[in-house]
């Protein structure tokens, strides 16, 4: 995030939403509003319900702002109040299982001694990424809510750790298992495609 | 003799745990990065799964008159429950 001025950090800014200063809305909801948008759709909300979503999350921000105290970023509480209208809609829960299908894969792909038994198929940079602008919009549906949100808000939102895991009341190991579990599978599921699909 | 074994390095790159390493194994899973190809070739292609997620999303930006329709509504309904 850029701190070099970072009007929302400011206390004076709080107080101005909490005073229903139209500027003040205006300002927050035009920086965070796509953001928001690309979260939700981001964790498999279609667009229309992103957008709605987005919608009801300014409103009840706004319907809270007095009794937030402004320990963390103002973004941060705004994707936290995301998060659990996304899981809300979902219907999932809020904690990583402790076993994932995705751990025993990749698992397999090691040998006792810690090295590759199954390597990754190599593949051309463009290629991958072309690859990846085809399909993964189809393999992000094998990933749980938490591991695309967690992924969205770091890749596409550029979210730090402690961001996120303010925003999605999560430790740090936490995060990084689902960003772990994301992340393979989304690759694996690519690799399938690439290897079955060679197009 | 690599210290870190490609299990290891696969979790470190995987989960952003890279960003807690110490000075010492930074180091070595840079050294490790450069002389196993198959960890290399894993690396790359978990930056191209946020390469590509950054270029989708961009892609599918919400227009601006769509916005300005969304921040009304936002705008109206704060301003009806306003005390």
């Amino acid at each position: 995030m850029d701190s070099s001025h970072d009007i929302f950090a400011e206390p004076v800014f709080l107080d101005r939403l909490r005073a229903r200063d139209e500027d003040a809305l205006h300002q927050l909801v035009q920086a965070y509003l796509p953001q928001l948008i690309r979260t939700a759709r981001g964790a498999g909300l279609p667009t229309q319900d992103a957008e709605d979503t987005a919608q009801e999350t300014f409103i009840t921000c706004f319907e809270k702002i007095d009794g937030f105290a402004g320990r963390s970023h103002v973004r941060t509480w705004i994707f936290g109040i995301l998060y659990r209208k996304i899981l809300e809609q979902r219907r999932s829960s809020a904690r990583s299982e402790r076993q994932d299908d995705i751990d025993e894969l990749m698992e397999s792909r090691f040998r006792t001694d810690g090295f590759w038994a199954t390597p990754p198929e190599s593949a051309d940079t463009d290629l991958y990424l072309a690859q990846v602008r085809r399909h993964l919009q189809d393999c992000l549906d094998g990933v749980t809510t938490d591991q695309r949100l967690a992924f969205v808000m770091r890749e596409v939102e550029g979210m730090d750790s402690g961001e996120i895991c303010s925003a999605l009341d999560i430790g740090r190991s936490n995060l990084g298992v689902l960003l772990y579990r994301g992340r393979n599978k989304l690759r694996e599921c690519l690799e399938r495609r690439s290897v079955t699909g060679r197009e | 003799m690599m210290m870190l074994k490609c299990r290891e390095v696969s979790r470190l790159v995987a989960s952003d745990d890279v960003v807690d390493l110490g000075l010492f194994k930074r180091l070595e899973l840079r050294l490790h990065l450069m002389m196993c190809r198959h960890c290399s070739g894993y690396a790359a292609q978990i930056r191209g799964l946020g390469d590509g997620a950054r270029e989708v999303a961009d892609r599918e930006t919400c227009l601006p008159e769509r916005l300005d329709e969304i921040e009304r509504k936002i705008i109206d309904r704060t301003q009806h429950t306003d005390h």
